[in-house]
């Protein structure tokens, strides 16, 4: 296998009036090819950034800091490129087509004042040599294999006709329309009902079978990775505190927020997890971040050490790291304090 | 939809006979009378005219007589210039107005969207101030002023452009640009406050994620979005177009509605004020039904009920 995606030392910056908002800290990581990853924080953690800054999607007033992006082994980092206009022009050919974003909010996401033809036909006509027609018979296709009835009715209604959960397939069909390599989900089933939340998931987890394609999962839900990642990167305060395979996240975890969020889940059949164990405390101030362990504020276990000094990455395994002072051998003789 | 429209109609004509009741009365009470000038010296004279308009009778009469010569299509003739009928004034004057109106809307249509656009969604700084102090101009001096300059500068000293009349095409651009200057601000002020608003949307975001070049983002998702309060504002615009311009008309010499409505205040001429009157409020109740016809065809999410 070899990497579908690399992520090295990004790191993304917001300028406010308040001041420089760091919301992506020196992230490496990386996706394999048919790999789905599973990316876990809670809001404001870096998730949606990280994701945002490698389709180059960022709001007006963010931009990349540093870092490699490698899409396939091309950098597409906006730092790799001499001018806007260039790193604009290779964009417009890579989203789209190499990949694809599918979004948290059916309601929004959608255009009101086009049709559904209009929209899911765009990203074919864009990247593909199709008359409208083909487009369209293609088009159609992808709304039936989302699971839409009646497609060649539907594709003429407008996005307020569908329910949110037909909406969201539309979404889905849109960054499926060109066969992407690489599909990054942002909280695909945070605005759905449970039970629709099943079959989006079921539908995400059966395109990675199907096209072979590298899935990012972005989510606050650890329920909803469990089930489907292979791998799983925990992100707070705008870095990732740990990663490993789904076996190690949830059968060992290292870090406090990792095993924080753990207990999180609750689990009605087993005795000790019937009771809810909240994370006490509020995620960190991204406009006044030092350069210490962003989860000191809230860590049962904090020592001197976590507010001076940002923690290593300790390695468990070939997969499994986190970034925690507990972890240091020297804390683990008990010598820390 | 149809049954919309007929709904609309009616309430229209409500709306209109409140318009022309509330018109008439007020007219009425206002103190002059169109039969107290040069001509109406006599005594005998004055009683004559009197008899042969009605105005011996109770207002009320008066008001039931109007109405049932309009049921009838009759507006009246003119009080003051005797043979002249209402429908004669408009027919002649509304041509004039219109053509110039709609070469201004076009004008400030154009100009307003370009103008609003650029400013929302260029990155240099300087971009948005020219426009929005255009904007600032048109909104804030008054449209005399601009159309005086305009016949100073580019009439006078210039002599690039006639001032004078409607003779040829040429004679239009002086005057459609001192018409349309305050639309153009209104309409690139909400263009660009508009744009800013629909370019901060998610849908803005999924259209560029498809690979979508920005100017086609811009042209293929933001522009019809962005038009939903243009179009709101634009609409009532040409109405307020078509009913003529006393000023520009005055200086440029056009013989258009807007002088014969004023004169016709002017002279307390009440048939002719009140046939100006329904006809105005006819163009600017039809203008409102275009408009939200218009709205609703290009935001799918507005039910016409």
């Amino acid at each position: 296998m070899s990497a579908m995606l690399e992520i090295k030392n990004l790191s993304t910056e917001f300028s406010t009036d308040n001041g420089t908002v760091q919301a992506v800290r020196d992230v490496s990581f990386e996706v394999q090819k048919g790999e789905i990853l599973g990316i876990v924080g809670e809001s404001g953690s870096g998730k949606s950034q990280t994701m945002f800054s490698v389709m180059g999607l960022l709001a007006g007033n963010g931009r990349v800091a540093t870092g490699e992006i490698l899409l396939d082994g091309k950098n597409i980092s906006p730092l790799a490129f001499k001018s806007e206009k260039e790193y604009e022009d290779t964009m417009s050919d890579i989203r789209g087509n190499d990949m694809a974003m599918i979004f948290q909010d059916p309601m929004t996401f959608l255009n009101p004042v086009l049709t559904i033809e209009t929209q899911l036909t765009e990203p074919i006509l864009n990247h593909n040599n199709v008359s409208k027609a083909e487009a369209r018979q293609r088009a159609i296709e992808l709304m039936a294999k989302v699971g839409i009835p009646s497609p060649e009715s539907r594709i003429k209604q407008y996005p307020h006709q569908f329910s949110g959960g037909m909406r969201q397939r539309i979404i889905i069909a849109i960054a499926l329309a060109c066969n992407p390599k690489l599909i990054i989900a942002d909280e695909p089933t945070t605005a759905l009902d449970v039970t629709i939340q099943a079959q989006v998931l079921d539908l995400i987890s059966g395109l990675r079978d199907e096209l072979d394609s590298s899935i990012i999962m972005i989510t606050h839900d650890l329920g909803v990775v469990a089930s489907l990642c292979d791998r799983i990167a925990i992100m707070y305060g705008g870095k990732i505190v740990e990663i490993g395979t789904a076996d190690e996240i949830f059968y060992n975890p290292q870090h406090p927020y990792t095993k924080g969020l753990l207990s999180c889940i609750a689990n009605p059949e087993d005795k000790e997890k019937k009771e809810l164990h909240p994370i006490p405390g509020s995620p960190p101030d991204l406009l006044n971040l030092g350069d210490w362990c962003p989860f000191v504020d809230r860590c049962e276990k904090a020592m001197k050490v976590c507010k001076m000094k940002m923690p290593s990455q300790e390695v468990y395994s070939d997969t499994h790291q986190a970034s925690c002072w507990l972890s240091h051998p020297l804390a683990k003789e008990g010598k820390g304090e | 939809m149809g049954k919309y429209v007929v709904k609309r109609i009616l309430i229209g004509i409500i709306t209109l006979f409140v318009l022309s009741s509330a018109t008439f009365f007020l007219m009425k009470a206002t103190p002059g009378s169109p039969i107290s000038g040069e001509k109406f010296k006599t005594a005998e004279a004055r009683k004559a005219a009197e008899e042969r308009y009605n105005l011996d009778k109770p207002v009320v009469t008066q008001y039931a007589l109007y109405l049932e010569g309009v049921a009838q299509g009759d507006l009246g003739e003119s009080m003051v210039h005797e043979g002249r009928t209402v429908t004669y004034y408009i027919g002649n004057g509304f041509p004039v107005t219109a053509k110039l109106a709609f070469v201004a809307f076009i004008v400030a249509v154009t100009v307003g969207i370009t103008l609003g656009t650029t400013a929302a969604l260029s990155r240099k700084k300087w971009v948005n101030n020219v426009c929005m102090f255009i904007a600032t101009i048109g909104v804030s001096v008054p449209s005399f002023l601009i159309a005086m300059l305009l016949v100073v500068i580019f009439g006078v000293n210039l002599k690039m452009f006639p001032f004078i009349g409607l003779a040829t095409p040429a004679h239009y651009i002086l005057p459609a640009l001192a018409l349309s200057l305050y639309p153009i601000s209104m309409i690139s002020r909400l263009t660009r406050s508009s744009m800013l608003e629909v370019m901060k949307q998610d849908y803005i975001i999924l259209a560029r994620s498809k690979g979508t070049p920005y100017k086609k983002v811009i042209i293929k998702h933001a522009l019809k979005n962005a038009m939903l309060p243009v179009i709101t504002y634009i609409g009532p615009m040409f109405a307020f177009l078509l009913t003529g311009s006393l000023v520009v008309e005055t200086i440029f010499a056009i013989p258009g509605l807007g002088s014969s409505f004023v004169t016709s205040v002017m002279d307390r001429d009440y048939p002719l004020i009140m046939g100006m009157t329904i006809f105005l409020g006819i163009l600017i109740i039809s203008f409102n039904l275009i408009t939200d016809i218009v709205s609703a065809m290009v935001d799918p999410r507005i039910k016409l009920k």
